[in-house]
């Protein structure tokens, strides 16, 4: 039994298991296939349920490419009679195969019959309307045979019965036709009548408002005449007043000048008077400031004066062989000159010290040169960080070196102590005070004294010298 | 300017004042510490004499170079720059 069915299942398999690769291929075009067959029968119900309905067509047409060509396509036949030549065809063709030739007459005369439904008669469009149901109804029921020459004749009838209706009609409208026009000349007459009064009528009116024209004219007419003659005269009132005005004006004016002029001959003459005080005013004026001006240059010249006085007077002080100090001088000259910028600036520049102590003369310098030069000399070998020994070799040995004179050259001790010499046999301090000043180490030291008494002596003779030419230069300046 | 009335000239002079006057000093000192102290505690051997006189005259001598070289401090070396000289 399990063999059996494992056989059977492997049978039913096979041919499940060996069509699956042309399954596949089959099913494809099979399904592409009846795709389209479906969908073109949808889209055909679509169409001619869109004909039925107006609803749904006009959802077609907007929602469906290419739905609203083929809907009016369609239409445009139908409308051709297109389908009902179609219809009759396939029918006639039809009825040589199968049993149909009542069926096709009862489709005309059902056709014929709604022809009738066309007219107004409702009573004949009701009868016609049974009548189709019976046809209807006999269709239904398979008895087009016995009923279909009871229908003819019925058919027969009803023809006649709208043949007659049609006659009545006509008659009526014949009728009908001929009362119109007695009516239609009784009333053309009755016309006549009224118009010929209507035109009396008129006449009559626009002689009336002629009449009433022309009246109104002459009274426009006479209106306008009063109001340009008041214009008229207004406005000559008018001009007449401003003429006065202006005469008035003028009257004013001349009044003005007149008095004007009046007052300027009395200014003239006030003015001879005023002028001349004028004039004795303008020359005191001139004359004050001559004033001032003299007093403001002998004020100048005083304190030049008393500038070269307190200059002479220090001048001589520092000339002096000795040291004298000359600080009143500085004071008084300093309480002279607070105004002027350039004294105060150099008098500020000489200390007070310098000042109460004096400086030294070019002599007493000199003098003091000799001992300085000889404690140099003591000192001249003493290296950089000697001590006690060093001092004493230096002693020693310096009492066995050389000396020098003149302007000699070098840098060591002995040539600048020779050229300082030679300077200040010169009197030349400034460039003697330089070159010792370019001594080093212990020896600068030593002659460090000396140098800054030099200094101070070159410095109070320098702002003397600018005070001096200060003093020159304001001498100068007032005159 | 001058120091209390002393010019700059004079500052080696001064010193050697103090110098020697220090070396009298001290000498002085050192000689009757020692013969002092040989007298009463060294039974008048001759060399506290000697040895304390030497210390005196090396007091003085150090006080000297001190003031000579105030810089020199034993132990010290000062290295210059060769770049800052005195001018």
């Amino acid at each position: 039994m399990r063999k059996q069915r494992f056989a059977s299942n492997e049978t039913a398999a096979k041919p499940t298991s060996t069509t699956p690769t042309q399954k596949r291929k089959f099913k494809l075009g099979k399904f592409l296939f009846s795709i389209t067959l479906l969908s073109g029968l949808a889209y055909g119900g679509a169409v001619y349920y869109s004909l039925k309905d107006d609803k749904f067509r006009d959802n077609f047409t907007e929602n469906i490419y290419g739905a609203k060509q083929v809907v009016d396509y369609v239409e445009d036949l139908q409308r051709q009679g297109v389908f009902y030549d179609m219809k009759k065809k396939v029918w006639r063709i039809g009825s040589k195969y199968i049993n149909l030739p009542e069926l096709s007459e009862d489709n005309i005369s059902s056709d014929k019959i709604s022809e009738f439904t066309s007219k107004e008669n409702p009573i004949i469009r009701k009868l016609s309307d049974t009548i189709r149901e019976l046809d209807n109804f006999m269709v239904n029921h398979d008895l087009k045979h016995a009923g279909g020459k009871i229908l003819s004749r019925a058919r027969d009838e009803l023809r006649n019965l709208s043949n007659n209706i049609d006659q009545l009609k006509a008659d009526e409208q014949d009728l009908c036709q001929k009362k119109l026009e007695e009516q239609n000349e009784k009333y053309n007459q009755i016309i006549d009548k009224y118009e010929n009064s209507m035109d009396q009528q008129i006449k009559d009116k626009e002689f009336a408002l002629k009449q009433q024209f022309d009246q109104e004219k002459r009274e426009l007419y006479e209106q306008h005449y009063t109001q340009l003659n008041a214009e008229l005269s207004r406005q000559a009132s008018e001009h007449d007043k401003e003429l006065k005005n202006e005469l008035v004006r003028q009257a004013v004016d001349m009044q003005r000048r007149w008095v004007r002029d009046v007052m300027i001959m009395v200014e003239k003459e006030r003015n001879g008077r005023l002028a001349k005080l004028d004039y004795i005013n303008k020359r005191l004026k001139t004359l004050e400031r001559f004033c001032i001006d003299n007093t403001e240059n002998l004020d100048a010249s005083i304190k030049v004066h008393r500038l070269w006085c307190a200059l002479k007077s220090l001048q001589n002080i520092v000339e002096q062989p000795h040291r004298t100090p000359f600080i009143e001088q500085i004071v008084a000259m300093r309480r002279y000159f607070s105004t002027d910028e350039v004294v105060s600036a150099v008098l500020s520049t000489i200390d007070d010290s310098v000042a109460i102590n004096g400086i030294d003369s070019v002599s007493d310098l000199s003098k003091r040169f000799n001992t300085v030069r000889e404690e140099v000399r003591r000192a001249s070998l003493v290296p950089e960080n000697g001590g006690v020994f060093s001092h004493l070799l230096s002693f020693v040995l310096s009492k066995i070196l050389f000396r020098k004179h003149g302007l000699v050259d070098g840098n060591d001790v002995e040539a600048i102590l020779a050229r300082v010499q030679y300077y200040l046999n010169k009197n030349d301090l400034d460039t003697a005070a330089r070159e010792l000043n370019q001594l080093e180490g212990w020896p600068k030291k030593l002659a460090n004294d000396w140098i800054i008494s030099a200094r101070n002596h070159l410095e109070v003779k320098q702002a003397i010298e600018v005070i001096e030419t200060q003093a020159t230069l304001s001498c100068l300046s007032i005159a | 300017m001058s120091v209390d009335k002393q010019s700059s000239e004079d500052i080696l002079n001064e010193k050697w004042d103090f110098c020697i006057s220090n070396l009298l000093v001290k000498t002085g000192i050192g000689l009757s510490v020692g013969i002092v102290a040989s007298a009463l505690i060294f039974k008048r051997k001759s060399w506290p004499i000697a040895l304390s006189t030497g210390f005196g005259i090396g007091v003085s001598y150090a006080e000297c170079q001190k003031t000579f070289n105030p810089t020199a401090i034993p132990g010290v070396k000062i290295i210059k720059n060769s770049s800052s000289t005195s001018g």
